[in-house]
C-alpha cells in the first residue's frame, strides 16, 4: 500500500529539497547587512504602536474567506463523484447538477448582494 | 440506482423539496429591491407552506399504519411524521405572520428572515421524518444553523448577538455530545438506521459500558435541544436575547422537532434499553418541571419568565415519554399541538405589545391591558389559564391525558409530584392574570417617556392590530379553546398518528 | 515500517496540538494547527484513506486555517491576558482530562477486544475515493443533497451577518457604465462667438 504513494513522497522530498536548495543558495550569494532598524515593519518612519491583531482588519476578510470554505467543501464533493460517474450515469449526472444549482442560487445571492466586492 | 426507488424517493420527500425550492424562491426574491418586498415574501413563505402541507397530506398514508420508508431506509413517511409536519407548519407559519410587525418596529427588515426560516422549517421536517440517526442529524443542524443566525439577526442589538453566540457555542457542543453517541452506537451496532437499531439492540447486553455511554450521549444531546434540566441554562438567555418571533419558533417548533426525534428513537428503535434510561429520564423530568417552575416565580422579564414555563412544560412532556405507552405517547403529540396555540397566541400578545429592544420586555408591560384592550387581555388570560392547565381550555386536557397515561402505566407517584408542581407554575401565570386585571398600569420607566393617557395614567401607545397579527390572534386562540371544547377530537388525531410512530 | 511511521506523525500531531494551546501568539497556534493537520492526514494516508487525507489538506489546511487566520487577526483580543485567566480553571480542565483517558480506556480494553483488526479504508473499491462515491451518491442522496443545503445556508448566514454596505462609499456599477451613451455624457453646443453659451 504505501508503495503507492511512492510518487507523492518523492514529490514531497523534491519540492522540499527544491525550496532548501533555493533558500540556501540566495543565503550564500547575496549581500546580507540587516540592522534593527531596516527589519523593522514598516510605518511611515513612526514607531509601530501595538499588534497588527488589534481589529484592524475588515470583516470582509472573514466573508471572501467562509465563502471561499463553502466552496471548497463543495469541490470535495465534486472527487468521488468523478470517479464513479461512468458508474451511475444519467442519474448522478442529474442528482450533481441539483447539488451544483443549489449552491449556484448561493453564488448569485452573493454576488448580488455585492459580498464579492471589496469596500474601501 | 433504480428509477423506480429514486421517484418514489423524490415524490416521499416532495413537501420538503417544495419547501426548500420555496427558500431558494425566497431568496432570490429578496434580492429584487421593492418598497412591498416584505409582503410579498410573507406571501411567497405562506404559500409555500401551503403546497407543501397539501402535498403532506396528500402523502399522508392510509390506513394510518402504513410506513413508507425510502432513500435506501433512511426516509419515513407515516402518520407520525405526517402530524409532525403539520404541527412545524402551523408553527412556523404564525411565526412568519406576527414577524411582519416586529421587524418593522426594529427596523431590521431583511428578506433573508424568511428564508431562513424556510430553511429551518426544512431542518425540522427531515428530522421528524429522519429514519436514520445521520438524517436526524443532518436535519437537526439545517435547523439548528438557520436558527443561530436569525438569533442574531438583530446585528445593531448587543443581546441579540450575545445570544446567537451563546447558542451557537452551547449548540455546538450539545452536538458534538450527540454525534459521540451516535458514533458509539454505530460502532456498537454497525448501522445508524433505526429499524436495523431496533432489532440489533433488542438482545443486547444492557450492563454493558460501552452501550450505556452511547445511550447517555445520546440523551443528553436530545435532552439539550429540549432544553431539559441540567442542559437547560441556555434557555433564558437565548430566548431574551432573540428577537421575540424566534422566540415564539424556538420554543415551539424547535421544541416540536426535537421531541419527535426523542420520540422516535427512544420510544420507537431505542426502547429495548428502556431500563438504561428510564429512571433517569424520571429524575430528570422532575427536576425540569420543578426549576421552571420556582425559578419563573422570580422572573421580571416576560421572556425569561416564558423561557422558564416553557422549561416546565418540557418537563411536563417528558412525563409522557416515561409513561411509555401509546396512550402516553400521544398525550405527548396532543400536549404538543394545545403548546403550539397557546404559547404563540401569548408571544404575539407579546410583540403587540412590544416597543423595542431597548426597553426590553418587563412584566409591567402587560400590567393594566384589561383598561386599555379589553379583547386583547382576554385573550391574553385564556392563554395564560391554558398555559396554568387550569379546566376549560385545552391546557388542562394537555397535562390531563398525560397524568391519566403515567397513572395507567403505575407511575402514581410521579403523578402526584407533576399535579403538585404545576399547582406552582399556575402561580406565576395567575401573577401576570393579576397584572393584566387587576394593577393598574405603572408610569413607564425610562427613556420612553409616552405622555400619560387619561385617568389611568398608563402609557403605551395604541396598539395596532394589523391583519396578519388578527390572523395569528384567531388562529392561535381557536386552538386553544376548540381543544378545551372538544379534546376528544384532538386525542384521536394525536393517538392515530402516534400509532404509526410506535409500530416500527 | 507502518508502525515506526504511525508513531512518528502521531507524535508530530500530539506535539503541534499540545503547541496549539501553548503557543504565546495566536498565530503560531494557528500554523501549528496546519502542521497537525498535516500530520493528521499522513495518518489517514498510513491506514488508506488517501481521499480523507486530500480532503483534510485542501479543505482544513487550505480554507479553514486561513479563515482561522483571518478571525484571529480580526479579533481585538489579548490572548496573554486571556490565557493567565484559564489557569484558574485548571482542576476543571484535569477532571475533563481523567474523564476522557477513562473513555479510552474503556473503549480499549472492553470495546476493541471483539473488533476486526483487518481495517479496509476502501472496501469493495480500488480507491477510498471510489468505495465512497459509491455510497455517497446511491445510498446517501438524501445526506449529500442536505449537506449542499447547509453549505447554501452557512453562506446565507454568513453574509446576512457581516456584510454592512456603508451609504457613503462610492461604487462602481457595471451596468450603468456599459450602458451609457454618448449622448448623456456631453451635449454639443454651437456657441456663436462672443455671445458665450
Amino acid at each position: 500500500m504505501p508503495v503507492d504513494f511512492l510518487p507523492v513522497f518523492l514529490m514531497v522530498a523534491v519540492v522540499s529539497g527544491l525550496a532548501l536548495f533555493i533558500f540556501t543558495l540566495s543565503a550564500l550569494i547575496r549581500t546580507d547587512n540587516p540592522y534593527p532598524e531596516k527589519n523593522r515593519p514598516y510605518e511611515c518612519g513612526v514607531d509601530h504602536v501595538g499588534e497588527a491583531s488589534a481589529g484592524l482588519f475588515k470583516v470582509q476578510y472573514f466573508v471572501i474567506a467562509i465563502l471561499f470554505v463553502v466552496f471548497d467543501v463543495e469541490t470535495m464533493f465534486l472527487f468521488p463523484w468523478a470517479v464513479v460517474l461512468k458508474d451511475m450515469g444519467l442519474f448522478g449526472y442529474i442528482e450533481m447538477f441539483v447539488f451544483i444549482v443549489l449552491l449556484l442560487v448561493g453564488f448569485i445571492y452573493a454576488w448580488v448582494k455585492g459580498a464579492l466586492e471589496w469596500e474601501f | 440506482m433504480d428509477t423506480d426507488l429514486i421517484a418514489a424517493s423524490v415524490r416521499a420527500s416532495s413537501p420538503e423539496i417544495i419547501v426548500i425550492i420555496g427558500a431558494c424562491a425566497a431568496l432570490m426574491l429578496s434580492l429584487w429591491p421593492h418598497q412591498d418586498q416584505q409582503k410579498y415574501l410573507t406571501w411567497l413563505s405562506l404559500i409555500t407552506i401551503l403546497l407543501a402541507s397539501a402535498q403532506t397530506l396528500q402523502l399522508s398514508p392510509r390506513p394510518v399504519n402504513i410506513v413508507e420508508t425510502t432513500y435506501s431506509g433512511m426516509f419515513v413517511v407515516d402518520a407520525f411524521a405526517t402530524y409532525f409536519k403539520m404541527l412545524l407548519y402551523l408553527g412556523t407559519a404564525l411565526t412568519i405572520l406576527m414577524s411582519g410587525k416586529f421587524l418593522q418596529t426594529e427596523e431590521a427588515v431583511k428578506g433573508e428572515y424568511y428564508v431562513l426560516l424556510l430553511f429551518a422549517l426544512a431542518g425540522t421536517m427531515i428530522m421528524v421524518s429522519g429514519a436514520d440517526l445521520l438524517i436526524i442529524y443532518i436535519g437537526l443542524e439545517l435547523q439548528a444553523l438557520s436558527i443561530y443566525v436569525l438569533t442574531g439577526f438583530l446585528k445593531t442589538r448587543g443581546r441579540s448577538v450575545e445570544a446567537a453566540l451563546k447558542y451557537v457555542i452551547l449548540g455546538a457542543f450539545s452536538s458534538g455530545i450527540l454525534l459521540y453517541g451516535l458514533s458509539l452506537i454505530y460502532g456498537l451496532t454497525g448501522s445508524t438506521q433505526l429499524g436495523v437499531l431496533n432489532s440489533a439492540l433488542a438482545t443486547a447486553d444492557l450492563s454493558e459500558p460501552m452501550l450505556i455511554l452511547a445511550t447517555v450521549f445520546l440523551l443528553v444531546g436530545l435532552l439539550f435541544k429540549i432544553g431539559a434540566v441540567p442542559f437547560h441554562m441556555w434557555v433564558p438567555d437565548i430566548y431574551e436575547g432573540a428577537p421575540t418571533p424566534i422566540t415564539a419558533y424556538l420554543s415551539v417548533a424547535s421544541k416540536t422537532a426535537a421531541f419527535a426525534v426523542l420520540l422516535r428513537v427512544f420510544m420507537g428503535s431505542l426502547i429495548g434499553l428502556e431500563p438504561l434510561w428510564s429512571s433517569g429520564l424520571a429524575a430528570i423530568a422532575v427536576a425540569t418541571m420543578a426549576l421552571g417552575s420556582l425559578v419563573a416565580l422570580v422572573q421580571d422579564n416576560i421572556k425569561r419568565l416564558l423561557a422558564y414555563s416553557s422549561i416546565s412544560h418540557v418537563g411536563f412532556l417528558l412525563l409522557g415519554i416515561i409513561a411509555g405507552t401509546t396512550s402516553g405517547m400521544s398525550a405527548i403529540l396532543l400536549y404538543l399541538l394545545i403548546y403550539t396555540f397557546m404559547t404563540l397566541g401569548l408571544f404575539a400578545i407579546v410583540i403587540l405589545l412590544h416597543r423595542d429592544v431597548r426597553a426590553g420586555e418587563p412584566l409591567t408591560l402587560f400590567s393594566g391591558l384589561a383598561q386599555s384592550h379589553a379583547g386583547l387581555a382576554f385573550m391574553a388570560m385564556i392563554f395564560l389559564f391554558s398555559l396554568a392547565g387550569i379546566p376549560p381550555t385545552g391546557g388542562f386536557f394537555a397535562k390531563f391525558y398525560v397524568l391519566v397515561a403515567l397513572i395507567d402505566a403505575g407511575h402514581v407517584t410521579l403523578a402526584v409530584i407533576a399535579v403538585l408542581l404545576s399547582a406552582v407554575a399556575a402561580w406565576f401565570y395567575l401573577r401576570l392574570i393579576m397584572l393584566i386585571y387587576i394593577q393598574p398600569a405603572e408610569p413607564t420607566t425610562g427613556s420612553t417617556a409616552a405622555p400619560a393617557t387619561g385617568p389611568t395614567g398608563h402609557a403605551r401607545a395604541a396598539i395596532l392590530l394589523s391583519a396578519p397579527m388578527r390572523l395569528v390572534l384567531l388562529f392561535s386562540f381557536s386552538g386553544t379553546v376548540l381543544s378545551g371544547i372538544f379534546p376528544a377530537w384532538f386525542l384521536a388525531m394525536a393517538r392515530q398518528a402516534s400509532l404509526s410512530g410506535l409500530g416500527n | 515500517m507502518a508502525v515506526i511511521a504511525f508513531y512518528l506523525i502521531a507524535a508530530v500531531v500530539l506535539v503541534s496540538a499540545l503547541s496549539v494551546i501553548m503557543a504565546r501568539n495566536p498565530v503560531h497556534s494557528v500554523l501549528w494547527l496546519i502542521l497537525a493537520f498535516f500530520s493528521s492526514a499522513g495518518l489517514l494516508v498510513l491506514i488508506g484513506a488517501e481521499f480523507l487525507a486530500m480532503l483534510l489538506v485542501v479543505v482544513y489546511v487550505g480554507a479553514v486555517a486561513v479563515l482561522f487566520l483571518f478571525v484571529v487577526m480580526m479579533l481585538d483580543v489579548d490572548f496573554v491576558e486571556l490565557k493567565r485567566g484559564t489557569l484558574r480553571y485548571w482542576p476543571f480542565a484535569v477532571l475533563v482530562g481523567i474523564i476522557f483517558a477513562a473513555e479510552i480506556v474503556l473503549a480499549s480494553v472492553i470495546g476493541t477486544a471483539d473488533m476486526e483488526t483487518n481495517f479496509d479504508a476502501s472496501p469493495g473499491a480500488e480507491t477510498n475515493a471510489e468505495a465512497i462515491g459509491q455510497v455517497m451518491y446511491t445510498q446517501y442522496l438524501l445526506l449529500f443533497q442536505m449537506a449542499g443545503i447547509i453549505l447554501l445556508v452557512a453562506m446565507i448566514g454568513a453574509i446576512v451577518l457581516t456584510l454592512r454596505h456603508r451609504p457613503e462609499t462610492k461604487r462602481q456599477n457595471i451596468a450603468k457604465q456599459t450602458s451609457r451613451r454618448r449622448s448623456d455624457a456631453y451635449e454639443l453646443k454651437d456657441p456663436t462667438p462672443g455671445q458665450g453659451i
